[in-house]
């Protein structure tokens, strides 16, 4: 069995489009902030 | 986990949300398979060369659980600012009608200029990471057009150009509106509906508005050609009875719509009276049926560039395409929106969204609070960490899942199980639907 139309190494988490029809998809989530655990 | 799934050309593949690979089965491969889904364990049935190669020593999982962690300060990427509360419209389905138990009406409130001052000041003046996007919404946010200008002059005078998008009803445009739009070269997305949109898309004077909003696309597409192609976009809002098929033919075959990108969304048929009307089952099986022949058609790559299939599809498809190539290793799918990171939607009257689409669930402060407030977002990240635990991990679509919190939203909470096990059947038919035109088309190129 093999691979076939493979996707893109490295990818992303893609946030694009997230859902929200009103607003065109724009930029991609910020994630190299500093965080903190709350929970 | 893995699924078959079969093309238009009847090829068959499997698959697999542990590795995110499509696997192509001969006709000896779909021998060994006892049911067309289950565990990837299974796979282990085509031998060791192949499972180490692509799985290696993979089992145990050891899967990291949804994290309840937030940025230290509250720099969203995109602002939304609800300007009004009002608007010049009363669409049936609007879920500011009255028709919707959990939501807010029209009223007369508008963002008050203290409001306005103190998002400048907190999200751009006094910040290290200011917004790159700033989003207008309402209500109708050209009722406050003066508002509008003074905050893209006041950001602009004080060295701030962020881009800007609008959603709008497309009605109030004028000629010094639009000369602004486009110097400041705003992103808007005009609300029409198609087929459907004299019947419930009228002004408060009960007049309908579509000869209205095509001239003034006309108006804008004569005036700035290239500003009309990249800035402008049409957002139709599906509600029954839907006539997906004859939307697509309509929009596709515009003079004027058709130039334009399209987002199409629909009504949601909860928690509100407006689909109260319909025989919503029969609906949803001509619906079905007709996006099985729209996504037939899309196969075609002479339908490629038309833009209501392109509407329907493209999105899905592309997260599809771009998927990550590596093993699992979230027990979560990547379709929560890094709360409060990515966008923040301000209301009219200063309290602070998740975005604008959560109703009264999802509060993260108000603009008055000099600091963030970690314990209301501690809440929020809670509750969605107990939707998706435990349910996500085993899912098929894990990897690719686009559901945000605004889909589990049932009301001013989040949904129960039952809810959750409805949504996720849509959405793995969506994705059954999603897979066949991806594998058919990759076979077709």
């Amino acid at each position: 069995m093999k691979v076939v139309f493979p996707g893109t190494k490295d990818a992303k988490v893609s946030m694009q489009g997230c859902g929200c029809a009103c607003h065109p998809s724009i930029g991609e989530i910020s994630s190299n902030k500093p965080k903190v655990q709350i929970g | 986990m893995y699924k078959v799934i079969r093309s238009k050309n009847d090829n068959h593949y499997v698959y697999d949300s542990i590795s995110n690979n499509f696997f192509q089965l001969s006709p000896s491969d779909i021998s060994l398979l006892e049911k067309t889904e289950g565990g990837t364990d299974s796979l282990r049935k085509f031998g060791n060369e192949f499972w180490d190669e692509i799985y290696g020593d993979v089992f145990p999982l050891n899967l990291q659980n949804f994290p309840v962690v937030t940025t230290e300060d509250e720099s969203p990427e995109i602002l939304v600012l609800e300007l009004t509360q009002q608007c010049n419209f009363r669409c049936e389905y609007c879920i500011y009608s009255g028709a919707y138990i959990f939501e807010r009406q029209h009223n007369e409130t508008t963002m008050s200029m203290e409001i306005i001052d103190k998002v400048i000041s907190s999200f751009f003046v006094n910040s290290v990471d200011p917004p790159k996007y700033v989003s207008f919404y309402g209500g109708e946010p050209l009722l406050c057009f003066d508002l509008i200008k003074y905050i893209v002059t006041t950001l602009h005078n004080l060295g701030f150009d962020p881009i800007y998008s609008m959603t709008t009803n497309g009605t109030l445009m004028n000629e010094a509106i639009i000369e602004f739009i486009i110097e400041h070269k705003f992103n808007v997305s005009v609300s029409y509906d198609g087929i459907n949109h004299d019947k419930y898309r009228k002004t408060l004077a009960g007049q309908v508005t579509s000869d209205k909003i095509i001239n003034m696309l006309k108006i804008i597409m004569d005036k700035d050609y290239s500003f009309f192609r990249d800035n402008m976009r049409i957002s139709l809002t599906l509600s029954p009875p839907y006539g997906l098929y004859e939307n697509a033919v309509f929009i596709n075959s515009h003079p004027i719509l058709s130039l334009l990108q399209v987002g199409v969304s629909s009504v949601n048929s909860e928690n509100n009276t407006f689909m109260d009307k319909f025989n919503l089952k029969e609906e949803e099986e001509k619906l079905k049926a007709e996006f099985c022949l729209l996504a037939d058609e899309y196969i075609d790559p002479l339908f490629n560039d038309k833009p209501f299939h392109k509407a329907l599809f493209n999105k899905h498809l592309q997260r599809v395409e771009m998927r990550e190539m590596s093993l699992q290793d979230k027990a979560y799918p990547p379709g929560n929106c890094d709360i409060g990171n990515h966008r923040l939607f301000i209301s009219a009257t200063g309290e602070k969204f998740i975005c604008e689409r959560v109703g009264n669930f999802g509060i993260l402060g108000h603009i008055n609070n000099e600091i963030k407030q970690i314990g209301q977002y501690n809440e929020v990240l809670k509750e969605y960490k107990r939707i998706v635990e435990g349910t996500c991990e085993n899912c098929i679509l894990v990897r690719l899942c686009d559901y945000c919190i605004s889909a589990f939203k049932n009301g001013d909470k989040l949904c129960d199980n039952k809810k959750m096990k409805d949504l996720c059947k849509n959405q793995h038919e969506w994705y059954d639907l999603i897979f066949y035109i991806f594998l058919s088309k990759k076979e077709l190129s």
